[in-house]
């Protein structure tokens, strides 16, 4: 009996220790089990990872910022990340646990909201203050195309985002990377950025000089892939654009001449009059504080100008709609839709292990300044403007003396004439000419040369008087 | 028809003609302009802009005819009263109406064409788009004054061309001192 007794009890134990959790609650799941194993990830491995996250992560279909489903979202984050031996959950005065809690006003219920961001750290060099940020918004949003209500939607190219960073997250641990990371998931991303813009704004000046670069994920569903840097090209940008050609993949810098440029009424927070579809994600919130952003994103962008979002060449946009699901994806791009994401990792992963991967960073940091600080600049703008007006008043009054120069060697009695009569018959109509007009009109023009001395003095006059 | 009706026929089809044209140079002005009002909208897809088969070409078209539209209201009033500004001035009236009209069109055309070449730039190079104020009163000022010394020469003796000159020429740089000043106030505040 005793000893009976005792096997239960170890059955019961392993029982246990089995089904132990991690983090927050327990969810029904189908979380990738955490390794620790250092190996590189193999291109087909990263997108088999990528396809398991993302079947896993489309289950929350109602991911509304600052719902319950987007709470249910972030818990999914937090338990695979937090199953990535490598991955610490940051820890500071703000952020407790990886969990950043905030509170922000939501553009569609119109009332305060809760939401938060995740946030874990990778640590590849220790000895160093300088870290890149990985992230990507995970909440999303969905109406019906006739009614305008709100539905339930897979929301894949969200998901897609969310489950390629995952994945990247667990890449940087197996591939042993020599820099540190930050891996962020923006709550309220739908809503204005609201989580990204609250994690910049806790940002400090000194933690803003140690961050590197923010690499920032957005809609990887469409025909083509992209990534965006600034509105200028740098070294930076000019070498990624170099390599992706090299790996022979189908990731291109976007030609921002082909997206629509939609003219704002006042210039934005980074000072250009205007935004674009590759300027609009959480990307656009570090921007605003001077931080160096790299943004993926896909869709049909390849000629002339496309207006509004597109992922599809020749079909209606599925963000934001009921057909952003893996089955209407499937159907436009094939089964193996997810192997293109593969170019994503195989660029980020060649530019990663670059030996001056974060030398050539902080090289480029304050590269396009020049950009910023000529066409972003108002006051510049207007100053020369001002400048400009005084020059042309200036060259106005150089003509005006050069005529009055002219003027004062003119015939005076034949042109003075001439100029009475003109203005008397276009002063009167051809046909009811009156005859009392000429006498004023040369009482004022004579007025005037009077008062501006015209008249040239005559010598004879002069020497009589000299007499 | 007496001589005088026949050139006065002449001369309204003329100033029909150079309104028309007037219009047509806003229209290559606004073309940018038109284009970015469509805001970049998630929901719905506009398709192609140059793709003449799709639904929501017409509705660019539209929106081009509307912006320029309402740019030729907002000339014609301004000339409306820059003709009644001007009209204080005895030596406004060295040039025929008529031609003033016609002449006035015509180096305002030259003006959008030129200044709609920087404009349609900017769908390559939008950061441009911030520069265009700037550009604007270069190009406004310096056809006002080539407009100015075109009438000088054409209609004006030169006793009275400086007089002349003045009178076509303080009014357009009165109304550029106010709208600078504006744009200062709006940027420091």
């Amino acid at each position: 009996m005793k000893k009976l007794k005792i096997f239960i009890a170890s059955i019961f134990a392993i029982i246990l220790c089995a089904f132990s959790c991690v983090g927050f609650g327990t969810i029904n799941q189908n979380v990738a089990s955490a390794t620790s194993v250092a190996t590189t990830y193999e291109n087909t491995e990263f997108v088999g990872e990528v396809e398991s996250v993302l079947n896993g992560f489309v289950s929350f279909t109602k991911r509304t910022p600052g719902s319950e489903g987007e709470k249910l979202a972030a818990k999914f984050i937090f338990a695979y990340l937090s199953g990535v031996s490598g991955l610490l959950p940051k820890q500071t005065a703000h952020i407790d646990g990886g969990v950043q809690k905030f509170t922000f006003e939501s553009i569609f219920s119109g009332k305060y909201e809760n939401s938060q961001n995740i946030i874990f750290e990778y640590k590849g060099n220790p000895d160093s203050k300088k870290k890149i940020i990985i992230g990507t918004n995970y909440d999303a949003i969905a109406y019906d195309s006739k009614t305008g209500k709100e539905v339930e939607s897979q929301s894949v190219t969200n998901g897609a985002s969310v489950a390629f960073a995952l994945t990247l997250a667990k890449a940087l641990v197996k591939n042993a990377y020599k820099f540190n990371a930050e891996i962020v998931f923006f709550g309220a991303g739908e809503s204005n950025n609201a989580g990204s813009d609250f994690y910049t704004r806790g940002i400090t000046s000194e933690e803003k000089s140690n961050i590197l670069l923010m690499v920032n994920f957005d809609s990887l569903v469409g025909d083509n892939l992209y990534f965006y840097t600034e509105e200028v090209q740098d070294d930076f940008s000019n070498s990624m654009s170099d390599l992706a050609k090299k790996i022979n993949g189908n990731v291109e810098r976007i030609n921002t001449v082909h997206l629509n440029k939609t003219i704002l009424t006042e210039p934005n927070e980074i000072g250009l009059d205007y935004v674009h579809i590759a300027m609009i994600s959480d990307n656009f919130s570090f921007m605003k504080g001077g931080i160096k952003t790299i943004s993926f994103f896909a869709g049909d962008y390849s000629k002339n100008v496309v207006l509004g979002r597109r992922e599809f060449a020749g079909k209606e946009t599925i963000a934001y709609t009921a057909n952003d699901n893996l089955d209407y994806i499937k159907e436009q791009k094939g089964e193996n839709w997810l192997e293109s994401l593969a170019s994503v990792y195989e660029l980020l992963d060649e530019k990663f292990c670059t030996s001056n991967f974060i030398s050539e960073l902080e090289s480029v940091q304050n590269q396009t300044n020049w950009f910023y600080a000529i066409f972003a600049n108002q006051k510049l703008v207007v100053f020369l403007t001002v400048v400009a007006l005084v020059v042309m008043i200036v060259i106005s009054m150089l003509l005006h003396f050069k005529l009055t120069v002219k003027a004062y060697h003119a015939n005076i009695e034949t042109e003075f004439l001439n100029s009475v009569v003109k203005i008397c018959e276009n002063v009167s109509e051809a046909e009811n000419f009156d005859e009392s007009i000429p006498a004023e009109v040369s009482k004022v023009i004579a007025e005037d040369i009077k008062r501006d001395k015209m008249i040239k003095p005559d010598r004879k006059e002069k020497k009589d008087k000299d007499k | 028809m007496t001589e005088f009706n026949v050139s006065k026929k002449r001369t309204a089809i003329d100033g029909w003609f150079y309104k028309l044209i007037l219009f047509v140079s806003f229209l290559w002005v606004s073309t940018y302009t038109a284009a970015s009002t469509v805001v970049t909208n998630f929901q719905f897809d506009f398709g192609n802009l140059f793709d003449l088969t799709s639904p929501n070409f017409s509705y660019i078209v539209l929106m081009l005819v509307i912006e320029a539209l309402v740019s030729w209201l907002f000339f014609e009033l301004l000339f409306f009263l820059y003709r009644y500004v001007m009209a204080y001035s005895i030596y406004s009236f060295v040039v025929p109406m008529d031609r003033l009209k016609t002449e006035s069109r015509l180096f305002f055309t030259y003006r959008n064409v030129i200044y709609g070449i920087f404009i349609n730039l900017c769908f390559f190079v939008p950061y441009l788009h911030s520069w265009l104020p700037f550009l604007s009163i270069v190009i406004s000022l310096t056809m006002v004054l080539l407009f100015a010394l075109h009438i000088n020469k054409a209609y004006a003796e030169p006793i009275i061309g400086h007089f002349v000159f003045k009178s076509f020429v303080y009014p357009v740089f009165i109304f550029e001192i106010f709208t600078l000043a504006w744009q200062v106030v709006e940027v420091l505040l």
